[in-house]
């Protein structure tokens, strides 16, 4: 027994080190003229990404359920989500677009960093929590998450890209970065993905409200919160039908949605408590 | 008429602002401004405490009133599109001319061996192949070829849009047709259940301890029998996630507590009388005048440093009694006296007082929801209708051979919703085209 913890503590420890390593690498990455550590950077964001899933399993058998019933175990999962989803990005268009590189995984590395200052003690479940729906649940917040983490970190590279056009000022670094047709596209993409699977979270959520309270849906603080995001990114998707909404304007509502998904994952917990407030 | 046009009366005024009022209401632009006004709202309504929101926010004519607008304006915008919706989907365009098709972002020029049939016939072919729907029109000495695909993408936003309508719809009728009960007791007692022929009798309760330094507890759980006419139509043991269910009606675990048995005995005769008390109830012993107040039960009594008494778990591991005795000249002792269960008492001079026991009774919540089944439906087509919308995207490709491209033929794609993945495919097109033709 003890033997997991240590192990899983050592994995999670070289997830850290790794991601924090590979941060550094896409930022190299970004500002050497020549594009030099890139493959690095990937090697060891997916060598973090294999040592973290190591870690999550370690804490499944530990725990004797799956790891997704507190904030430890969420953000943990969370940042586990993010460098999925961006890996798996990386490698489906070939690598072309490393350079997002630089702008997710800092963010994957300013949740994992939150994840290793929350007390991760194994707790047993209260009766509430004890249900498959809750792992299912969880497990679709994950892709969710990830998802918008990447449309946010796009969207701050579409700004900034578009900031120093009007500026006239194409450095080294803009050289690297897609156009912004590119970038908006795939925020879009991203945003599509997080909203299907935000949608599912929320279902999921209704149907496990349903059988541990008796009612799908309550206006429960965390409900509410994930009701507004939802309602955020579906704004987002109208502004970018509607002629008159330019890239910059969806950018600061993928943005803003990003935000709403950390508040309702921390903020509410801390200041507006409700049934949810032990997730 | 023609001066009815420079001199527009105040009645067709009036149609045109109706008309403009009426376009703008059913906009997704509309639309939009709803949806961030229902935010606004709605975390307006999370800052409050909950049970506040629920009464001033989010059950008020305002933040309702706002619903259905949202809901009216899906209706009547969804009306609108689904002219333009249902043609784009059955009818493939094929009325571009070389200009516009030049303006498209994906294009290939390709010289095709063959006779202008022959290619057009090949093209055909190939993107019936790759899962095209083809329509093939002759041009002015060549062909345009036009093919598309993800056609079912057209109607994703149409069944996620009636899907939140029916949503809404779902939880307007949960609420004016169904019903939220609290109601419990101890094992034995029979609920009946409001307007239903049948009855709900607590067999036992119980809960599980984990066998942990906190004794925390893992699960409560009740023992119901449904019984319909004198007779047992359903026996469940139910803990929280999972309910019993019966012909619509839920009954959830929801709490527990602890009665009190008390036993007071007449020292003369040996007499004994036995009550139940539950913490905040007071009994009244008729032959000494006295009321006995039950303030509170303790479980797992202990005292804080500060001199409070608490409960450190939910345990039973040493059950302590807070109670109050009041006679005809009034309060007896002191008003906040402890006992523990099994002490012998004085009750007064001729009866002995013992709280011998205590027993959990159980709290369900009887709810009933009609709207649970359409909410369930209209949540199953709104991830439909997004998967339509996100993953079966449309896109359009065309192959036109005419006077301005000099026997070669081009070839362009479009897609309005994925436009670096359609390059990718498009790129991946060609090719296989390249390669199935030879060039
Ligand atoms: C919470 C409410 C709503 C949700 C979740 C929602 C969802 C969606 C989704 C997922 C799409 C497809 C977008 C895409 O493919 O990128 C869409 C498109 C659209 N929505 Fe909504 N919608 C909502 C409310 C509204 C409202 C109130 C209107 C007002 C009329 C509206 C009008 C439209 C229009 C016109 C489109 C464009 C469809 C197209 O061209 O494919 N939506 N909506």
């Amino acid at each position: 027994m003890g033997n997991i913890i240590y192990w899983e503590t050592t994995f999670f420890n070289i997830t850290f080190a790794a991601y924090v390593i590979a941060t550094l690498l896409y930022f190299y990455f970004l500002l050497s003229s020549r594009g030099n550590g890139g493959s690095w950077a990937s090697r060891l964001a997916l060598t973090g990404l294999v040592t973290h899933t190591v870690a999550i399993i370690l804490r499944t058998i530990e725990a004797g359920r799956a790891p997704l019933s507190n904030q430890f175990e969420f953000a943990n999962v969370f940042a586990w989500g993010i460098v999925l989803c961006y890996l798996f990005i990386e490698w489906r268009y070939r690598y072309k677009y490393r350079v997002f590189g630089a702008f997710v995984m800092p963010l994957a590395f300013v949740v994992i960093g939150y994840a290793s200052l929350l007390p991760k003690d194994i707790r047993p479940l209260m009766p509430a929590l004890q249900s498959v729906w809750l792992t299912i649940h969880v497990s679709t917040a994950i892709f969710a998450y990830g998802a918008f983490t990447i449309a946010c970190g796009l969207a701050i590279m579409y700004l900034y890209r578009a900031s120093k056009e009007r500026q006239g000022t194409v450095g080294i670094i803009l050289q690297k970065f897609p156009s912004l047709d590119v970038l908006d596209d795939f925020g879009y993409k991203a945003i599509a993905f997080g909203f299907l699977f935000q949608t599912l979270l929320i279902v999921t959520g209704a149907i496990w409200g349903e059988q541990a309270w008796g009612r799908y849906w309550g206006w429960d603080p965390k409900e509410t919160w994930s009701l507004i995001t939802w309602i955020i990114y579906a704004v987002y998707l109208h502004a970018r039908f509607t002629r008159g909404w330019s890239g910059k304007t969806t950018a600061w509502f993928a943005i803003i949605g990003f935000i709403c998904v950390l508040f309702t994952y921390i903020g509410v917990n801390m200041w507006l408590p409700g049934l949810h407030s032990y997730v | 008429m023609a001066n009815t046009r420079e001199e527009p009366g105040k009645e067709n005024d009036n149609k045109r602002e109706l008309k403009d009022a009426w376009k703008f209401f059913s906009s997704m632009k509309m639309g939009i401004i709803l949806l961030l006004v229902i935010t606004a709202m709605s975390v307006y309504g999370s800052l409050l405490p909950h049970a506040e929101a629920m009464d001033r926010v989010y059950t008020s004519w305002w933040f309702v009133g706002t619903l259905v607008l949202i809901a009216l304006n899906l209706l009547v915008c969804s009306l609108n599109r689904w002219g333009g919706i249902w043609e784009k989907a059955t009818v493939v365009r094929d009325d571009l001319n070389y200009k516009t098709l030049q303006s498209y972002q994906n294009q290939q020029s390709l010289a095709i061996p063959g006779e202008t049939e022959e290619k057009a016939a090949k093209i055909r072919d190939f993107l019936l192949q790759k899962g095209y729907r083809v329509g093939t029109t002759s041009r002015d000495k060549g062909f345009l070829v036009s093919g598309d695909k993800g056609r079912f993408g057209y109607f994703g936003s149409l069944v996620t849009h009636l899907s939140i309508i029916l949503l809404l719809l779902a939880g307007l009728y949960g609420i004016v047709g169904g019903y939220e009960d609290f109601d419990g007791g101890f094992p034995g007692r029979i609920l009946p259940v409001e307007n239903e022929d049948f009855q709900v009798r607590i067999d036992d309760f119980y809960i599980s301890y984990r066998d942990d330094a906190q004794k925390s507890i893992e699960q409560y759980y009740s023992e119901l029998t449904v019984i319909e006419n004198g007779r047992t139509v359903k026996q469940e043991t139910i803990y929280v996630n999972k309910p019993l269910r019966y012909k619509g009606v839920n009954f959830y675990q929801s709490t527990y507590g602890w009665g009190v048995e008390t036993n007071i005995t007449n020292t003369a005769t040996g007499e004994e009388e036995n009550v139940l008390i539950i913490p905040g109830r007071t009994f009244y012993h008729n032959e000494t005048d006295i009321h006995l107040h039950l303030i509170e039960f303790y479980p797992d009594f202990t005292m804080t440093t500060g001199g409070m008494p608490v409960s450190r778990s939910a345990y039973p591991a040493n059950p302590f009694v807070a109670y109050r005795l009041t006679g005809a000249q009034g309060v007896i002792g002191t008003p906040f006296q402890l006992a523990a269960v099994g002490d012998r008492l004085e009750l007064d001079d001729n009866y002995m007082l013992q709280f011998s026991g205590y027993r959990n009774y159980t709290g369900l919540l009887i709810v009933r929801n009609p709207g649970k089944s359409l909410a369930l439906l209209a949540s199953i087509l709104m991830i439909a209708g997004l998967v339509m919308s996100f993953y079966f995207f449309p896109r359009r490709v065309w192959a036109y051979l005419g006077e301005e491209t000099d026997g070669k033929v081009l070839i362009t794609g479009q897609s309005y919703r994925n436009k670096v993945g359609f390059q990718m495919e498009f790129d991946r097109l060609i090719s296989a085209l390249k390669n199935k033709l030879g060039v």
